[in-house]
């Protein structure tokens, strides 16, 4: 059981549907001790090349560092798009 | 298609690699990627193999042609110990943004997951540490997934990709694509970032150079390099009249006899440097990421300052220090398009004023010798000038990391872009052989001088023998000193001087070299070293010259960790006196 952080965000994640996706982003969000608090999965698209990927995080850091954190993940070679925002701890 | 119309991924990777353009690969052979070297060797009168001794050494070297040559470098290991050997390569490609495409081999697909013999999860090692990677498992993939690789780590910004390959992906065949056709499946992929800065945020910067109180610095880093724009660089600062200072990375960046050269920031940076930088109120960073050994402390280095960050990486705005303009992308094109929509000069009379009484108080561009010491050691600052005097600050100088590379970075008078190898980032020890032999493969002809510690010397030592092998003319300075030198400056003053493990009982290394067939001096005084540097430049080949150098002759100034740039230490007297200074953390 890990100590519950202050601040909580929405993120969804446009990412290629590509084998190691996930893993690279949750090594991105480890690095930055970002917890994954929970996350759900869809397909985008028929022939299902995206999914979008819904997660809802846990970390210590205030909105400012967060969006560095997202700017990284979206720079991930697989990751299309990823938009987030506070929320409210669940 | 009948089956002799397919080729197997081993030729098409060869095909691949033939159509990127690469004509140097470092690369040790082994278990399951045999089937690739197989066919490597009928390639060879394109690409030239280099065998290096250790897979560390070959990544280094990779990393080292890459950065003198702007060209992506190419390091290949089997799996298992041959791709783990070369983790630390790849993670220095990645803190220094430098484009190197990464191979290794592995087991079968469907021998992954069973712990067969040398499989390792490498693909998962690298992760963290890779700007990209894929695994590949059949020969249909083979050249879409190189040229991929080859587009990923030499655009935008550059960093290494790793491309993992099962035996498989050698052994099938597949039906060749002409590689012109072949397309990208890289929609989440974007060189440049989106959108740019556009005209009127680069006409904001007038604005803050308009100010009449304005102190402004530049401080020029690896991305002037990379995007290549030394002289639009140029242009802006003389015409702005603004001085730029460069971090270690970006040294040879800006001339060092220009009027305008402010020496280089951080850690063990010049005084006047880190004083400018600490009193300027507006500090324009062309590409650099603002790394923690360049600002000492952060509440301080941002107080009552301006922040301008040029740079690529998007992901790198507001990182570190909170942003003021940031122009996101391509340096050259930025500076490019500053120095037409800014119209006005600029002059800072009373700002110069006060840099020039820092130069004549502190000394610039200048080193004191140890006067304690100096009839029984010699001195490492002074052999590091006597190398650039004779060379004429003409050569490429690759340097490892540890005092040696902070004195490399002060007074060798870089002439030239792309010369100076550096392990920055990561500041691994054991950089600066490897990354010579890239060097000296990549642009035959310039004089290659490697600066080395005792201890780096030893950690890829083994490449002395590759080094031979292809009678290569490196110039291999070792600065002797018997002790992990960086780490017993620490020890000295940050530690009270209790000397944990850092002190080598050292082999001979002139024995060494000789074994290796390379001529090697040993100089105990400076007409020796002087002797010595002169000979070593006549031998059409390897050579190698120790120096008997002070193990407390401390590196200075010297900003201990958080501590205000402008309250760095100049002395061993100015450290240890003032107790603040002396937090370790």
């Amino acid at each position: 059981m890990i100590e519950k952080s202050n601040n909580h965000y929405k993120a969804t994640a446009t990412v290629q549907n590509k084998v190691g996706v996930l893993a690279r982003m949750t090594v991105m969000l480890r690095k930055f001790n970002v917890n994954i608090h929970s996350m759900s999965i869809e397909t985008v698209d028929e022939k299902e090349e995206f999914f979008n990927l819904y997660f809802v995080l846990d970390t210590s850091k205030n909105p400012d560092e967060f969006t560095i954190v997202m700017k990284k993940l979206e720079r991930l070679v697989p990751v299309v798009k990823v938009e987030y925002s506070e929320c409210a701890p669940t | 298609m009948s089956d002799k119309d397919l080729k197997l991924g081993s030729e098409i990777f060869c095909d691949a690699l033939l159509e990127e353009g690469v004509d140097l690969m470092f690369g040790i052979p082994g278990g399951v990627i045999l089937p690739l070297y197989d066919k490597l060797n009928k390639f060879g009168h394109h690409v030239r193999h280099i065998l290096p001794r250790h897979e560390q050494g070959g990544g280094f070297a990779a990393d080292g042609y890459a950065r003198v040559t702007g060209r992506t470098g190419v390091a290949i290991g089997t799996s298992g110990p041959g791709a783990t050997n070369l983790l630390t390569a790849i993670a220095n490609s990645m803190l220094d943004s430098v484009p190197v495409v990464y191979i290794t081999g592995q087991v079968t697909a469907d021998m992954m997951g069973t712990d067969a013999f040398q499989e390792t999860d490498i693909i998962g090692m690298t992760m963290p540490i890779v700007k990209h990677s894929e695994l590949v498992t059949d020969a249909k993939d083979v050249a879409r997934a190189v040229k991929e690789a080859f587009h990923i780590a030499n655009s935008g910004r550059p960093g290494p990709v790793h491309i993992d390959f099962t035996k498989d992906a050698w052994v099938t065949k597949a039906e060749q694509t002409p590689y012109e056709e072949i397309k990208l499946d890289l929609p989440g992929y974007s060189p440049l970032p989106d959108p740019q800065a556009t005209d009127e945020e680069i006409k904001k910067l007038e604005e803050l150079l308009d100010d009449p109180n304005t102190k402004p610095m530049i401080i020029a880093g690896h991305g002037v390099e990379i995007a290549k724009a030394q002289k639009e660089l140029l242009e802006f600062a003389e015409k702005h009249n603004i001085p730029v200072c460069n971090t270690l990375l970006g040294l040879s960046t800006f001339p060092q006899d220009h009027k305008l050269f402010a020496g280089m920031i951080g850690m063990h940076g010049d005084a006047v440097t880190n004083y400018a930088v600490h009193d300027a109120n507006l500090v324009i960073s062309v590409g650099s990421r603002f790394d923690d050994r360049i600002f000492g402390n952060l509440e301080a280095f941002c107080k009552d300052t301006k922040f301008v960050h040029v740079d690529i990486d998007v992901s790198e705005f507001h990182k570190m220090v909170k942003t003021d303009l940031p122009l996101a992308g391509d340096a050259k094109d930025i500076l490019e398009r500053a120095n037409t929509l800014i119209g006005k000069e600029h002059k800072y009379p009373e700002w110069w004023k006060q840099i020039e009484e820092w130069k004549k108080e502190y000394g610039f561009l200048d080193f004191k010798v140890n006067p304690v010491n100096d009839d029984t050691f010699l001195s490492q600052p002074r052999i590091v000038k006597m190398i650039s005097d004779a060379t004429n600050g003409e050569a490429i100088v690759s340097a490892d990391v540890g005092r040696h590379q902070m004195w490399t970075g002060r007074f060798y008078r870089f002439k030239h872009p792309n010369s100076h190898l550096s392990s920055g980032g990561l500041g691994s020890m054991g950089y600066g052989l490897p990354a010579a032999i890239g060097a000296a493969l990549g642009v035959p002809g310039r004089e290659v001088w490697v600066i080395n510690g005792d201890g780096g010397i030893q950690m890829n030592i083994q490449e002395f023998a590759t080094i031979k092998e292809h009678n290569l003319p490196i110039k291999i300075a070792i600065m002797e000193d018997s002790s992990l030198g960086m780490v017993r400056q620490w020890q000295n003053l940050l530690f009270q001087g209790n000397l944990s493990h850092s002190v080598l009982k050292n082999p001979d290394f002139v024995k060494i070299a000789e074994a290796n067939g390379i001529p090697a001096f040993r100089a105990k005084t400076y007409e020796e070293a002087e002797e010595a540097i002169k000979k070593v430049r006549e031998i059409n080949g390897p050579a190698l010259i120790t120096f008997m150098v002070d193990p407390d002759e401390h590196v200075f100034p010297m900003v201990p960790p958080n501590t205000p740039l402008n309250e760095q230490a100049l002395s061993n007297e100015d450290l240890l006196n003032d107790r603040k200074k002396q937090q370790p953390l």
